[in-house]
């Protein structure tokens, strides 16, 4: 019961093609090699750059505390964290609910704070 | 298929894109690789979410709640800042991430995926078993019989809820008491919550063990740590309830109404009598008896329903939900309280039962249980199938229902009816479906030790490919697995279907051998033998018929694909089978006069050399054959069911003929649509078969078109003639059951819309019209609109 | 924005795609009439009954919103916007919209990708969607049209979907135009509801040295 069951001779006629390249205007910029070092980035895309791949902490809109890795992000800050975690309020103690991948939308964030050595301490690590 | 396996139940709710983009990727190899990953999925399948969550966070991911590791920083400002920087659909993103995964992002603060949006902080924290004892909210001693009847009939719901699909967390775990009974002191408040526990643990073991389940019928996991918290102790609860019951009843004497006291009972006697039945489908495999087994389970089950009525009655004796309330009982209930160790898009809408039909189903599935202990009677792989393509039309809808009716016949592949060996329940099975002469212990060719090797050989070869267990263990699985494990098993029977033709042919090859040998008696028993294939072919046949028609049932075909559906089993199946059974019949009929006939001979040979007391027995033996005869046509019934079932599909296929000439039927676009492919495919899993030969679409094209070459109004009148044949045969039928009945009222009107088509009704009209499948899941009444 | 009646091809060929609806181009079908999928919502304007639908692809950003409010309020599973993205962005070619003037009034979805066994090129329409005023108008049959001539185009061997056991409208859609319902799938959505898997071959992928085994 192959579905799709083809001879040897045309799969090797019907080699799959390569994945459809990515082209504008969806550009991305991401914290690979490459482009780490890219000086032409503008500011803000190097600083998004420096924190991908960090643990954002994001309160939204109806006071939840969201904590997770920032994988993604958009013009409007619709923000994906992967492995989140949901507090229901701020504070210490709490079990958290754990997610997986969530969608935060811009229009919902309040604050945003990210796991990083603080400003002083970051001479360190240049 | 791999995330399948992974991925707990739930979280294949979880975004419907994901899992849609997910399947559309992965389930095109469902047939490919469930199928033969399929038992072996199913053992997978009982890792509770708290061990996958282990496997997958040792899989390299990192425990974010031990974050931050050097500080919150506050970067609010300076990110949207960053952001604004992007342009439109540009994404800055991780270099491992990619939008595939992010598909399965529950998007915060959207109603239809955010389960904690708007969680409500009075809540907090939410109310566990202590806490509510704390509150006092839930009383553990001294309960007033409303009350207990409440709590045990909303208990009853919740399992009835937990068997329709629901999780345990969601419907039976709201209820504080089943956290810790062993807190409760109440004696029949405890007892009867201890007993829901292991009710649990005992229905999950049957339903995992018979593995006829699937994601979509049933969710086997729930909180195990609060299933867990105290140990199952199956064996000691009918005791317990009993002694309950038993000072329950002894109070009762003493009060001058006793009848709400009585209720009480009742419900613990009913608990009492369910739970051992279907304990003791559990043991089933450790039984020294199946028939005591089952007899035991079928009295337990008798006590339950009797105390039905009883326990129905009183329903209104017990506290009732609170209107507007999710809580199913006020007391002992919190709908909420596990909302927050839900996968995160788990179903919000519980529905559980209300209480008068939730014991309606019970009522419903405690005679299902006892109509599943009938399989006992079922010797021979023949009836034994029977059963189950029964038994599966009756009560496919209800897991348990189909995972009882598994365990009570087989616990292993290997075993059937408690501790009979598969090899030896086959060999039974096709000495009582055509009798060959080899199979039969007495026979004196029977201990001929080649016949005996090639024998072993052949049901040896039955077992390994399991292809006949299978069958009857894909009568278990919900409808719509079936039509996919039926297509897979189709191609197993060829193999087996080829060895039996050997074994056939070495039977024949063996006869010349014992000719030349001069042992006549021998030679004529293995001689012209075409028993085992015979056998083989009529089960594949059923397979092949069930696989064809369930389409019709999982509404399957659209109906410009009508006529090449019912011309197959028009044309071939049904002729196939029907033949199948004649020439096993003839077979028996030979072998009877055969053996009538040699014993004449042996009567005659010892009469005249004396010993008249052997002579006497043989004569008895033989004069009982002559006498049923006419029994002797094991198959008439099931011959005529295919007789009527013939006319039918011939009906059908050339009303449908008609109709399509007529330009009544909606064809599809020719521009994108290809019969010959769509034919193809619905045919595909009898491509594979030798035996019967697929027919290939120019052959079906050229019988259709020289069919279709008469007038529109004369295949009409063709189809009418079917439907009417079809009446003539149904009506023939003595004692008819319901589906006979309701074969004959599809045959006496299409009967007449046939007619009526012919004499030019509705001309000018070219509506296509209804097929109305609600009398047979089969064939429809056709309606004109 | 490019308001054109214009579809690009990926070779960059440009080529007119007007497909009058009130003219459905080749279809034989005599009685075949699709309805509207939420009957009990009426229309909210008087539309004139020969107005002239255009088709355009994806080509802006700013369509992603137009892809999303349309699909929104039409579909009862609920999507984030990077699950449009997944498509749209992986798949601009197989993205079409209607228009009424300079009104979006209609959108599919889709992706083609290697069957993972097989490594044929295998077509999935994610979403349709047809705003409610517009419907009855084989506007979605149209849309559906020209996403699977793109995926034939672009060699796809067949076309998959999954959709729901009560949307008849939808089912006899693709039903007229040769998708056949090739597996039910119980308790497939959110909310319950069985689905249907509907497939289209838009070519016989039967191995032909299997096809000698027939009689």
């Amino acid at each position: 019961m192959t579905d799709l069951s083809v001879t040897g001779s045309q799969m090797q006629v019907k080699a799959p093609p390569p994945p459809t390249p990515i082209s504008e205007p969806f550009r991305i910029t991401t914290n690979a090699p490459h482009q780490i070092n890219d000086e032409t980035l503008s500011p803000g895309r190097r600083r998004l750059q420096k924190w991908l791949g960090r643990v954002l902490r994001i309160k939204i809109s109806d006071g939840r505390i969201l904590v997770g890795f920032f994988n993604c992000t958009d013009r409007d800050a619709n923000i994906v964290l992967s492995m989140c975690a949901e507090y229901l309020v701020e504070g210490e103690g709490q079990e958290p609910r754990l997610l997986g991948n969530v969608m935060v939308p811009g229009k919902h964030i309040v604050s945003l704070n990210i796991d990083e050595p603080k400003p002083a301490s970051s001479s360190l690590f240049l | 298929m791999n995330a399948s396996i992974l991925d707990p139940p739930d979280f294949q709710a979880a975004t419907a894109a994901a899992a849609a983009a997910a399947r559309a990727h992965t389930e095109q190899t469902d047939l490919d690789l469930a199928e033969q990953e399929q038992w072996s999925m199913s053992e997978c399948g009982f890792m509770d979410p708290e061990v996958q969550r282990t496997i997958r966070s040792a899989s390299g991911a990192e425990d974010i709640t031990q974050y931050p590791l050097h500080g919150w920083v506050d970067v609010t400002a300076e990110f949207h800042e960053a952001c604004a920087e992007l342009l439109p659909g540009e994404l800055a993103q991780d270099m491992l991430f990619g939008l595939f995964e992010a598909m399965s992002a529950i998007e915060i603060m959207d109603p239809k995926m955010d389960v904690g949006m708007g969680f409500d902080k009075q809540d907090l924290p939410p109310p566990s078993f202590e806490a509510a004892v704390a509150m006092g909210v839930i009383k553990l001693d001294e309960l007033t019989t409303a009350e207990l009847i409440g709590i045990f009939d909303a208990l009853f719901a919740c399992f009835v809820s937990w068997l329709e699909g629901n999780s345990m967390d969601q419907v039976l775990f709201t209820c504080l008491y089943l956290h810790a009974p062993a807190q409760i002191q109440d004696r029949p408040l405890r007892a009867f919550c201890t007993a829901v526990r292991n009710l649990i643990a005992v229905v999950k073991n049957i339903i995992v063990m018979a593995g006829v389940n699937e994601e979509e019928d049933f969710q086997l996991y729930g909180n195990s740590a609060l299933l867990a918290a105290e140990k199952a102790q199956p064996a000691s609860i009918a005791p317990m309830l009993k002694e309950v019951e038993d000072s329950l009843v002894r109070k009762c004497k003493q009060l001058s109404s006793p009848e709400d006291s009585m209720s009480v009972v009742h419900r613990l006697r009913f608990m009492r009598h369910l739970f051992q039945a279907i304990y003791q489908v559990e043991l089933m495999a450790g039984a020294d008896s199946a028939e005591e087994a089952i007899n035991d389970i079928y009295k337990n089950l008798n006590v339950a329903s009797e105390l039905m009525p009883l326990i129905r009655r009183t329903i209104d004796r017990g506290t009732q939900p609170v209107d507007g309330s999710e809580a199913p009982n006020p007391m002992g209930f919190s709908p909420r309280i596990h909302d927050r160790s839900q996968p995160p898009t788990f179903p919000r809408s519980i529905k559980i039962r209300d209480r008068p039909s939730s014991y309606q189903f019970l009522e419903e599935m405690i005679s299902r249980f006892k109509y599943a202990c009938k399989i006992i009677r079922h010797k021979d792989y023949y009836s034994a199938l029977n059963f189950f393509i029964e038994y599966s039309r009756k009560s496919g809808q209800c897991i348990l229902s189909r995972s009882v009716l598994q365990s009570l016949f087989s616990s292993s592949i290997r075993l059937v009816h408690g501790k009979q060996p598969m090899k030896q329940f086959l060999r039974h099975s096709v000495q009582i479906f055509n009798s060959p002469p080899v199979l039969n212990a007495k026979h004196p060719v029977a201990s001929d030790p080649k016949v005996q090797q090639h024998l072993e050989t052949f049901f040896r070869y039955c077992i390994n490919m399991n292809t006949f267990n299978q069958f009857i263990r894909i009568c278990g699985f919900n409808r719509a697995r079936q039509r996919d494990k039926l297509a897979r098993l189709i191609e197993n029977f060829d193999t087996i279907q080829v060895d039996a033709a050997r074994l056939d042919s070495l039977m024949n090859q063996l006869a010349n051998e014992r000719a030349l040998e001069g042992n006549e008696l021998h030679a004529t028993a293995l001689k012209h033998s075409t028993h085992f294939s015979t056998w083989v072919l009529y089960n594949c046949f059923r397979a092949m018929l069930i696989f064809l028609m369930s389409g019709f049932e999982l509404e399957l075909y659209a109906v410009h694909e009508f006529l090449y559906i019912y011309w197959y089993p028009y044309e071939f199946l049904v002729g196939f089978l029907v033949s199948a059974l004649t020439r096993t019949e003839n077979i028996l009929l030979a072998q009877e006069e055969y053996a009538e006939h040699q014993s004449k001979i042996q009567a005659n040979g010892s009469s005249s050399g004396g010993g008249g007391n052997n002579s006497g027995k043989n004569r008895n033996k033989t004069a009982k054959p002559r006498k049923n005869k006419k029994q002797q046509r094991p198959y008439r019934c099931e011959i005529v069911y295919y007789h009527a079932l013939l006319s039918l599909c011939g009906g059908m296929y050339k009303a449908m003929a008609a109709l399509t000439k007529d330009g009544r039927v909606r064809l599809p676009m020719s521009k994108f649509d290809n019969e010959e492919i769509r034919y193809n495919r619905r045919f595909l899993p009898f491509v594979t078969l030798t035996s019967p030969p697929p027919v290939s679409y120019a052959e079906f094209k050229n019988i259709r078109d020289h069919m279709m070459r008469p007038s529109v109004e004369e295949l009409y009148t063709l189809a009418a003639k079917h439907f009417d044949q079809a009446r003539n045969v149904l009506e023939s039928i003595q004692n008819p059951e319901q589906e006979i009945l309701d074969l004959l009222q599809i045959a006496r009107t299409n009967f007449v819309v046939m007619n009526v088509l012919a004499r030019g009704h509705q001309k000018g009209l070219k509506r296509q019209p209804d097929f109305d499948f609600s009398k047979h899941n089969y064939f429809p009444i056709i309606k004109l609109k | 924005m490019n308001k054109s009646l214009e579809t690009t091809n990926t070779s960059g060929d440009k080529k007119k795609t007007q497909i009058s609806d009130s003219k459905p181009s080749s279809i034989n079908v005599n009685s075949f009439t699709p309805t509207p999928i939420k009957e009990n919502i009426e229309p909210n304007e008087e539309l004139d009954d020969e107005i002239e639908i255009t088709y355009t692809d994806f080509h802006d950003e700013s369509q992603l919103k137009i892809v999303q409010s349309i699909i929104d309020k039409e579909l009862s599973e609920p999507y984030s916007i990077y699950t449009y993205r997944y498509f749209v962005y992986n798949w601009p070619e197989l993205c079409f919209f209607a228009c009424h003037g300079e009104r979006y009034v209609g959108v599919i979805v889709c992706k083609l990708e290697p069957h993972q066994t097989s490594w044929l090129l295998q077509g999935y329409i994610a979403m349709l969607a047809v705003e409610m005023p517009y419907r009855k108008r084989k506007i979605g049959t149209s849309l559906v049209q020209m996403a699977i001539e793109a995926m034939i185009d672009r060699s796809a061997a067949e076309i998959i979907l999954e959709t729901e056991l009560s949307n008849k409208p939808a089912l006899a859609l693709y039903e007229s135009l040769g998708f056949i319902r090739e597996k039910r799938l119980l308790r497939y959505y959110m909310n319950g509801v069985d689905a249907f898997r509907l497939k289209l071959w838009t070519r016989d992928v039967t191995p032909q040295d299997s096809s000698e085994d027939y009689v």
